[in-house]
């Protein structure tokens, strides 16, 4: 039923399989993400995320720096946590260190115009995150990737 | 294969069927289409998904970006879903993800005003 990715470009991983790896850096949730993620690991995927919110951090950090695909259904696992987080007063920081310009990710952010509606960092800083999501609405330092 | 869409229109609102299996990565003709119903001026513009059975990323991707992009001009993007079967791809994949709750699907057009 699912359509495989015609290309794999750039991911750090060897393999397509799907890993995910939670970590707190500085109070900070942080997931990562690894290979395909789609209808068999989907899921996962969710709980993680569902999970992790549930928990009320001020910011999920998620890093799709290793992801190498993701299905629809993933994509619009991403809109509704970014959309929810955001009207809970949470942030979902989406994160992709790749640096191939050409890599899946990028190329599915880029040409569909969704970089617009889930904002893409190719770099974090855990102090800024902190400094910005404690920082009162309107007064977050300059440059802070939380500003909004 | 291409994406295969069709052009409607509903009480004077611009409809965009999707039909079939709808592939967008690689192929801008369900990008160009949607651009192409948003450029009107109807404040609503209608996205039939319900003879459609899959769809890719990209296409999703290209829905949502246009669903943001009405909003933010204070218009909308509505989907279709006249397809009652619970085991549908489409069926599956708005229960799955909550797509609703971010974009109106609507199960009858006769439901959608402008």
């Amino acid at each position: 039923m699912q359509s495989m990715p015609s290309h794999n470009v750039g991911g750090t991983g060897t393999s397509m399989s799907f890993g995910l790896q939670k970590d707190i850096r500085d109070g900070i949730p942080v997931l990562r993400i690894s290979g395909a993620v789609m209808e068999l690991n989907i899921a996962q995927f969710s709980r993680a995320l569902r999970t992790t919110a549930q928990q009320s951090p001020t910011a999920i950090v998620l890093d799709l720096t290793d992801t190498e695909y993701l299905d629809s259904q993933a994509v619009g696992i991403l809109v509704f946590f970014h959309s929810t987080l955001q009207s809970d007063g949470q942030r979902l920081v989406i994160v992709n260190r790749n640096p191939h310009a050409n890599s899946y990710m990028r190329n599915l952010f880029k040409t569909t115009g969704l970089s617009k509606v889930l904002p893409v960092l190719a770099s974090f800083d855990y102090d800024t995150v902190n400094a910005t999501t404690t920082a009162p609405k309107g007064h977050c330092s300059p440059g802070g990737y939380l500003c909004q | 294969m291409s994406i295969d869409l069709k052009r409607t229109e509903h009480r004077g609102m611009p409809v965009l069927e999707l039909h079939g299996k709808i592939r967008g990565e690689g192929d801008e003709k369900l990008q160009d289409a949607l651009e192409d119903v948003s450029n009107g001026d109807s404040p609503t513009i209608i996205v039939d998904l319900s003879n459609a059975d899959y769809i890719d990323s990209h296409g999703l991707g290209v829905i949502i970006y246009h669903h943001k992009m009405l909003q933010g001009a204070k218009r909308r993007l509505v989907l279709l879903n006249e397809n009652t079967q619970p085991d549908a791809y489409m069926n599956r994949l708005i229960e799955i993800t909550n797509l609703d709750k971010v974009i109106d699907v609507l199960p009858s057009k006769e439901k959608i005003t402008r």
